[in-house]
Parts: structure tokens; C-alpha cells; sequence
């Protein structure tokens, strides 16, 4: 039985729908009253990817409203509150009883609720006499979103800019550190093991790694712990293996151009909560002329979808291909239907004919529904795939993936064509992430082509922060690679903050590019840390094991104990559906059968991400200016 | 997951003790934590809860007639028609109250009366109250609906297996009944050939009159027995086909309502574009008299000014 985040998700927040009761065995609890579902808009993202409106109704949830919205008073109906634990939320939820808008309120946080917040809202309480509404409290442990049954997200958004900004202070770090901890602990509760734990030295990972296991250690100490006896059971059989990974582990991946189907839908078209909204083609709409603005078909894409599920990881023209074969038997089915019901002979008709038109008839009738399905389903997928097409065309995204795979195959590339691509089609971003990959490709960038690069992209009115954000990275680490220790104490300050965090991580990120080519760094560490082989490459990884002794992780005996057959990947700062796909592609093509969760702080698409470095980028600059002046 | 109640009672005992409040309150609060309040339903929600019961009722009534029903020999077909007709009725007492309900929520103007069986007294436009309302009619739709179908499938599983019954049935009757006409006349030949009697002779001329005569109202009632089998089989069919159909009727016919929603819609729409044409064509023939108005002051102006000052 493999971890499933999805399932183990939905289960929760289903018992969490029926007021925190046992679930019978028909999916409802017996005892079902009709109740008002209040949430914020983070549990909104939530609930969204895992249930429907008509799931939700199927539990008993007649309405379902945003906390910070104007609410009316519904007597007779118990609310459940299923919010953040934030002072506003509370206070909103004591403006509530005061006013008596509800019958009674069963609160569920969907993180820990801190002390200070449960006394301000029991003092709340006391002033306007009002406790007898609120009928159960309950920390749901549920901070994270489950998009894919081995896919989650945080949805803690713009992590890597905190972790990474040179400006930040100590708190800031300390705080996005602390909010990825409680989101990992959530993802941990709910799936209901104790990992052990392993990340690369150094960095924001490490980070997250130690506080998560002081946090875990701190939690398994109490006798009535969220990690009950049936996981123990399991976990006594076969614990699954916890790796973090800093985004600047492998910086590339989050900025490369992709070609695979659900990659670019995500890149592209921006697939969001598993949702995506594409403007209908202009040319199908025919009789109205668009009224200012296109109108907008949005789209599901999730695991109930067969064809998303198949070809998630074709490449794009195979996509289309295989969207013409649907089609074609598609039309071959409806034919075939229409000549069974309709197709009958002028002449005798005989009793066995007569039989067998009933049966074709009722088997007509009984296939349409799944015709229709399909049909839709069909629809959708050439819609997405012609938006897609659109796209492609105009930025000539096919160009920047052929050049980007084609330099860090060979680690280096032609000056001419560069710049030809540079000064071809496409949009501004499109050229920087380019420069960007062949920062990250070549080993020792000549200056002068880099110069040209810059002036090309200058020329095209691109943004060139997050380009000298990486290149400043990238130098420093040649700079220190040469001079070595010795020459940390002459950087400048934010320097130092950037060599500890991310230097030497950049490095492994460049040679990983440069030597596999085709696999990610990233599958190949997770690959080498689940066999758990000694005398490879990722031995020098952190070890952390939240149920040994204290401080004494570093046995031999209990470090190989692999290979795993689970594990959990995690990417602070950011992952994408490229780096999913090939882990999944990992856990596939191995024998025996393995099962991998992935998950990141955030989904990012490459906009987003390059918008991030661009922040760096002039955050950098600035303090550059602020420490020369000073000098 | 992890309950927090008690550890919030703490907190709330712990600073009540602390706060310097009168006695009285103190006491209401105290009582707050431990009794738990009666609950009051209103009308509405006390209907709609009957409503759930009788629908979970009738669920378990199918499911427990389930096995007999799709089990051949367990029940006779007019047990099974009692149970169908049952279940119907069932059904559309459970279909009327939905609806009274529906009707009280959904009605243009409320009158008094409902507002005050519903519980919405002198709450009139509260929208999310209104939508609550709808959200339970909705759910009591869906679970009726659900059970409706679970029922529907269980009868197209008996008729497939009666039609499946009856084909067999015909191919082997067919054979059988020619097996038992056809040797008869074998042992007539040859066992009475010895017997020269002409006695015997007649005898056996009139018996063989009469086998004929047997004969031929054997094969007459076979073929009738034959053609009911038939006609049974065919009224199965028709009775399948138009329970089919007759879904297929009502799905169609919630189509059309849909349809014809929509069509009211557009001719909202169509209304509101209208006036709003209307409203650009005034505005328009303003602007032109204006324009003209304009030109006839500013040529006045002109000859004026001409006039004044030669």
C-alpha cells in the first residue's frame, strides 16, 4: 500500500465536513445535518483541487462562504469553520458568535493553534457570553495542497525570494523557514509516518531539515501523538525517506524551457489548482466579434482525466497526434453505433433481426453516455492543445527548448546562434531565460560573449536583473572555488549570506547539467539516496532520524539501511511539473516498484520564477550601490 | 487531527477564575461548559429531516428486498410488482413534501405564512439564509434521485435477465416438442403389420385416424404455445424499451426546461439591449439637434456681429 497524499487528504477533510465523526462505509457519517461551510482563502485552494461543489453537498454542506466576506445570520444551522489559524481569523470568528450568526461553530484550524490565539478567543468568548455556540476546537494538521496523489504544494508563495534575499533580516528567514516546517509537519501527520530524513549540507534545506526533526522529536516525545499505533505498525515494516532540496540545487530546471505536455501546460497556459483557463481561439467563435475581451473556457486537469493522465509526459507534437487518434475512434464508435440502430435492410424482417435491433438499440443507448464523455473530454484536450499551439507559435517556444537542450548537452554554445535567438521571435522573458540557461550550461562563460548577450537582450527591452542576479552567483562561486576559505572574510557582507546559503549548491546544480544531460540532478540524488548505496555521491548528505537517539544519526549500520521503497521529495523554494514527471518516470522504470511524493513550497511556473530572481536581481543591485557608497 | 476542546474549556475556566466578574455571570458560564443546549429546529429544517429519514428508510427497504428481487424463484412476479408499486408511491409522497418544501423557499413573493413555518420571519432578503434553504432542498433532491436510480438499476438488471431467460427458453422448446411428435409414428408401422384381422385391420385404421387427429392438434397447440412464448417475449422487450425511453422522455424534458430557461433569458437580455438602443438613438438625435442648434446661433452670431459692426 503506497502513500497517497490525495487520498489521505480528502479522507481528513471529509471527517472534518461530517463535524470530526466516524465515516460510515457509504462515504457519509449517519448522523448528517445541514451545515454552512465557512473558509478562507487559503483552505478555499485547499478544498478546491480535492472535492466539488456537489461532494461537498453529498456531506451535508448547503453553502460554502468565504470568512472576510459579508455574511448573513443562518439560525438553525451549525457552521464549520475550517480557516487559518491568523489573529483576523479569530477575530472575525468572535465578531461571529458575538452576533450569533450561527447555531454553533465547530472551528478547525488548519494548522496548530498557538496559545495566544485560543486565549484571545476564549476571552472573546467570556465578554460576550457566547461559548455555549462553539462546540469543538480542533488543529486539523492539514497545510498543505494536495494536487495529485503524489504531488503537493504548500501554497507558501514567493519562498525562495525570502530565503534568498540579501536585504533579509534574520527573522524574515526564520519565519519562512518556520512556515515551511509547519507545513511539512502537516504533510507528515496527515500521511501518518515518520520519515528519515535527508538533505544536502549547507543552505536552506538543512534548515528545514533540523527544525523539522526537533519539531517531530518534540512531538513523538508525547504519549497521545498525532502518529497513532497503526502507522507505527507500518512504520516499523518500511519508513520512507524524507529529501529536501534547496531550489539553487539545481537553479536551471525552474527556468529551462519545456516540451512535455503537462510541463507546458503549466509553463504556458499556467495551470493553476489543477485548473487551467484558456481563451477560446478567435477564429471558432465566428458569428460574435470578441466584445474588448476573449471569453475564457476554463478547464479541469486532474487524475479522474484518463487522457491527461497518459500522455502527461509526451512531448507536445506526440500530444497532438494522440489527440487525433482519440478523435478518429472517436467518429469510428458513433459510426458504428449509427449503422447498429439505424442501418436496416428494406425487406423481411425476421424475429432474430428484431431481437438483435433491441439489443443494438438498448446498447446504443447504454454507450452514449460514455460517448459523450469522451467526446468532451476530447474537446478539451484539442482546445488546450490548439491554445498551446498558439503560444509555441508566437514565442517559437520549440526554438528556445531545442537551443536550451542543445547547450547543456554540450556545455557550450555558438556565439552567432545565440544571439540569433536572441534577436529572433519571441517575448523578452523568453530571452533572458535562455541567457540564463547559458550562464548555468558553460563552465567559464567568455566575458565577451556575455557582453553581446547582454547587449542583445538590452536591445530587446528585456529585464536584465535576473540575469546579473545568477551571473553574480555564478562568479562569486568561481571565486571562490579559486581562492577558497581564505577569501571569504574579504566579501562583502550579503556575499557571505549568499556563499552560505546557495554557493556551493549552484556549483553541484552547473555540473549536474553539464554531466547527465538528460536526467535531472534531482532524480539522480533522490535515485542515489533511496538505494542508499555506500560510496555514493550523496553519502555526504545530512542524516536525521526523528525517532533514534538523540544526536546519534550518524551510525553506518542504520544509514544503509535502504534502498527505500518510499520516499518524499521536497523542494524549498519552488518545484515544477517537470521535475515531478521525472521523478515519476524514477519511480516507474524501477524495480522493484517505487512510490515518490513530491512536493514544493510552491508551484512555479518560469514567469513567476524569473519575476523572483528579477527581485533579487535589483535587491542585489542596490545593496551593492548602498555598500560602495559606504566605502 | 487533534481535539482542542477541552484545552480551550481550560483556558476559558482559567480566565474566567481569574477575571473579577459577578457571581451570576460566572455561574451562566460555568453551566455553558458543561450542559449542553437543547436544540431548537425550526419548521423548515425539522420537515426536511423527516423527509431524510423517510428517504434512508425507504433506502434500507430496497436494499434488504434486493437479493429477493434479483434472485430467481425468491419472489413471484407479483410480489415483485407489489414492492415496484411500493417503492413508487414511496417515491412520490417523498417528491410531493420536497416539493411543498421547495415551493415555500422558492416562491415569488413569500406569503407570511411560510415565512413564519420556514422560520425566516422578518428576515426577508436575507440571501444566504434563502440559499441555505435551497442547498438542503437540493441535497434532499440528490439523495432521493440517488436512491430513485439505485432502484431503477436493480429493475433493468430483472428485465435483462428475463430477456436472457426467454431466448433459451425458445431455442430449446423448439427441439423437444419435436422429439416427442416425431417417434410416434415409428412402432405404428412395423408392431401391427403382423396381425392379418381385418378386425384388427379396422381397429387399427381408427386408431391411427385418431393418432392423426392428436397429431395435428399437437402441432397446432405447440405452435400456438410457440407464438405466446413469442409475444411474451416480444411485450418483455416493449416493456423494456419504453421504461428506456420513457427515462430517456424525462431527461429530455429536463432539457427542454433548460432550453426554455434560457430562452427567457435571452429575451430578458434582448429586452434590457433594446432599451439601451433606445436610449443611444435619443441620445443621438439630442446630439444632432444640439448640433444643429449650435450652427443656426453661431450663423445668427455671425449675421449679428456683420450687422453690428459694418
Amino acid at each position: 500500500m503506497f502513500l497517497n497524499v490525495k487520498i489521505k487528504q480528502i479522507d481528513a477533510v471529509v471527517r472534518m465536513l461530517n463535524l470530526n465523526a466516524a465515516v460510515g462505509a457509504s462515504g457519509t457519517a449517519d448522523e448528517e445535518v445541514y451545515k454552512v461551510l465557512i473558509l478562507d482563502r487559503f483552505c478555499r485552494d485547499i478544498i478546491s483541487p480535492l472535492l466539488r461543489v456537489s461532494d461537498l453537498r453529498k456531506h451535508g454542506i448547503t453553502l460554502h462562504l468565504m470568512i472576510d466576506q459579508e455574511r448573513q445570520s443562518i439560525p438553525d444551522a451549525p457552521a464549520v469553520y475550517f480557516v487559518q489559524p491568523i489573529p483576523q481569523n479569530i477575530q472575525r470568528i468572535g465578531q461571529d458568535l458575538a452576533r450569533g450568526v450561527y447555531d454553533n461553530v465547530h472551528l478547525n484550524f488548519v494548522s496548530s493553534l498557538p496559545r495566544p490565539l485560543l486565549e484571545e478567543l476564549a476571552s472573546a468568548c467570556i465578554k460576550t457570553e457566547s461559548l455555549h455556540r462553539i462546540a469543538k476546537v480542533y488543529d486539523q494538521y492539514l497545510e498543505f495542497v494536495a494536487l495529485e496523489s503524489t504531488m503537493f504544494s504548500l501554497a507558501q508563495p514567493l519562498v525562495y525570494l525570502q530565503l534568498n534575499d540579501p536585504t533579509a533580516q534574520d527573522k524574515d528567514v526564520e519565519a519562512a523557514v518556520e512556515g515551511i516546517v509547519s507545513g511539512l509537519f502537516s504533510v507528515l501527520a496527515t500521511l501518518g509516518v515518520v520519515p528519515i530524513i535527508r538533505c544536502p549540507q549547507g543552505g536552506p534545506a538543512e534548515m528545514v531539515a533540523t527544525q523539522l526533526d526537533a519539531r517531530l522529536r518534540d512531538h513523538l516525545v508525547s504519549r497521545n501523538n498525532l502518529f497513532s499505533e497503526p502507522s507505527q505498525l507500518a512504520s516499523s515494516f518500511q519508513r520512507p525517506l524524507l529529501c529536501l532540496f534547496d531550489r539553487n540545487f539545481e537553479l536551471g530546471v525552474a527556468v529551462q524551457h519545456v516540451f512535455t505536455y503537462r510541463p507546458l501546460v503549466h509553463d504556458v497556459l499556467g495551470l493553476k489548482l489543477n485548473r487551467v483557463v484558456v481563451s477560446a481561439e478567435p477564429g471558432a467563435a465566428g458569428g460574435v466579434p470578441s466584445l474588448g475581451r476573449k471569453p475564457q473556457k476554463s478547464f479541469e486537469l486532474d487524475e479522474g482525466d484518463p487522457f491527461w493522465v497518459a500522455n502527461g509526459g509526451a512531448t507536445f507534437p506526440k500530444v497532438a497526434e494522440e489527440v487525433e487518434v482519440q478523435l478518429a475512434k472517436y467518429k469510428k464508435d458513433i459510426e458504428e453505433v449509427n449503422k447498429r440502430t439505424s442501418g436496416q435492410q428494406v425487406g423481411e424482417i425476421t424475429d432474430e433481426d428484431l431481437q438483435g435491433n433491441t439489443k443494438h438499440l438498448m446498447a446504443a443507448v447504454g454507450s452514449l453516455p460514455e460517448l459523450t464523455e469522451r467526446k468532451r473530454n476530447i474537446d478539451k484536450h484539442t482546445n488546450i492543445a490548439t491554445a498551446l499551439l498558439h503560444e509555441i507559435r508566437d514565442r517559437g517556444i520549440d526554438g528556445f527548448y531545442l537551443a536550451e537542450e542543445e547547450m547543456v548537452a554540450k556545455g557550450t554554445a555558438e556565439r552567432a546562434a545565440l544571439l540569433g535567438a536572441i534577436n529572433g521571435k519571441g517575448r523578452p522573458e523568453d530571452k533572458v531565460r535562455l541567457a540564463i540557461m547559458f550562464l548555468l550550461a558553460t563552465e567559464q562563460t567568455p566575458a565577451a560573449d556575455l557582453e553581446a548577450v547582454e547587449a542583445a537582450l538590452t536591445a530587446q527591452g528585456a529585464d536584465l536583473a535576473p540575469l546579473h542576479y545568477v551571473r553574480k552567483l555564478k562568479s562569486l562561486n568561481v571565486q571562490l572555488a579559486s581562492a577558497h576559505a581564505g577569501s571569504k572574510g574579504n566579501l562583502l557582507d550579503w556575499a557571505d549570506k549568499l556563499y552560505g546559503q546557495s554557493i556551493s549548491a549552484v556549483t553541484a546544480g552547473v555540473k549536474n547539467l553539464l554531466s547527465s544531460g538528460r536526467q535531472l540532478a534531482l532524480t539522480r540524488a533522490v535515485e542515489g539516496l533511496m538505494e542508499a548505496k555506500p560510496g555514493s555521491e550523496t553519502e555526504q548528505y545530512l542524516f536525521l532520524d526523528p525517532r533514534g537517539p538523540k544526536g546519534g544519526g550518524a551510525d553506518a549500520a542504520v544509514r544503509n539501511r535502504g534502498p527505500f521503497k518510499e520516499a518524499i521529495v521536497f523542494m524549498v523554494g519552488g518545484g515544477n511539473y517537470l521535475e515531478h514527471q521525472g521523478l515519476q518516470e524514477l519511480a516507474s522504470k524501477s524495480q522493484p516498484q517505487k512510490n515518490i511524493l513530491y512536493g514544493a513550497t510552491e508551484m512555479l511556473t518560469a514567469t513567476e520564477f524569473l519575476g523572483q530572481l528579477s527581485e533579487l536581481g535589483r535587491k542585489m543591485t542596490a545593496g551593492t550601490t548602498g555598500a560602495v557608497s559606504l566605502v | 487531527m487533534k481535539d482542542r476542546t477541552e484545552h480551550f474549556r481550560d483556558i476559558v475556566r482559567r480566565l474566567v477564575a481569574e477575571e473579577v466578574i459577578n457571581e451570576e455571570k460566572k455561574r451562566r458560564i460555568y453551566s455553558s461548559l458543561i450542559l449542553k443546549r437543547a436544540q431548537v429546529h425550526t419548521p423548515f429544517i425539522t420537515t426536511a429531516n423527516e423527509i431524510r429519514a423517510n428517504i434512508r428508510a425507504m433506502r434500507a427497504f430496497i436494499l434488504q428486498h434486493r437479493q429477493d428481487y434479483l434472485r430467481k424463484g425468491r419472489m413471484t412476479e407479483r410480489e415483485r410488482d407489489d414492492l415496484e408499486q411500493e417503492v413508487g408511491l414511496f417515491v412520490k409522497t417523498c417528491r410531493q413534501r420536497i416539493d411543498v418544501l421547495k415551493n415555500a423557499v422558492s416562491g415569488e413573493a413569500p406569503t407570511q405564512q411560510t415565512l413564519a413555518w420556514i422560520g425566516g420571519e422578518g428576515r426577508a432578503g436575507n440571501t444566504n439564509l434563502v440559499a441555505h434553504w435551497h442547498g438542503v432542498v437540493l441535497i434532499l433532491s440528490e439523495r432521493l434521485h440517488c436512491v430513485t436510480s439505485m432502484f431503477d438499476r436493480m429493475r433493468a438488471a430483472h428485465f435483462e435477465e428475463i430477456l436472457q431467460e426467454s431466448k433459451p427458453a425458445k431455442r430449446e422448446g423448439i427441439p423437444t416438442r419435436a422429439r416427442k411428435s416425431l417417434p410416434r409414428p415409428a412402432p405404428s408401422g412395423p408392431g401391427r403389420g403382423h396381425e392379418a384381422n381385418g378386425e384388427a385391420a379396422e381397429r387399427m385404421e381408427e386408431q391411427v385416424q385418431e393418432y392423426d387427429e392428436t397429431r395435428a392438434l399437437q402441432l397446432e397447440l405447440a405452435g400456438l404455445a410457440e407464438g405466446a412464448a413469442a409475444v411474451e417475449g416480444k411485450v418483455l422487450e416493449m416493456t423494456a424499451l419504453s421504461h428506456l425511453f420513457s427515462t430517456r422522455v424525462l431527461q429530455q424534458a429536463q432539457q427542454i426546461e433548460q432550453l426554455y430557461n434560457q430562452a427567457v433569458e435571452a429575451t430578458t437580455y434582448i429586452k434590457k439591449g433594446n432599451t439601451e438602443l433606445r436610449k443611444t438613438v435619443d441620445r443621438n438625435s439630442d446630439g444632432r439637434i444640439f448640433v444643429i442648434l449650435f450652427f443656426v446661433i453661431m450663423i445668427l452670431a455671425v449675421l449679428f456681429l456683420d450687422w453690428y459692426s459694418p
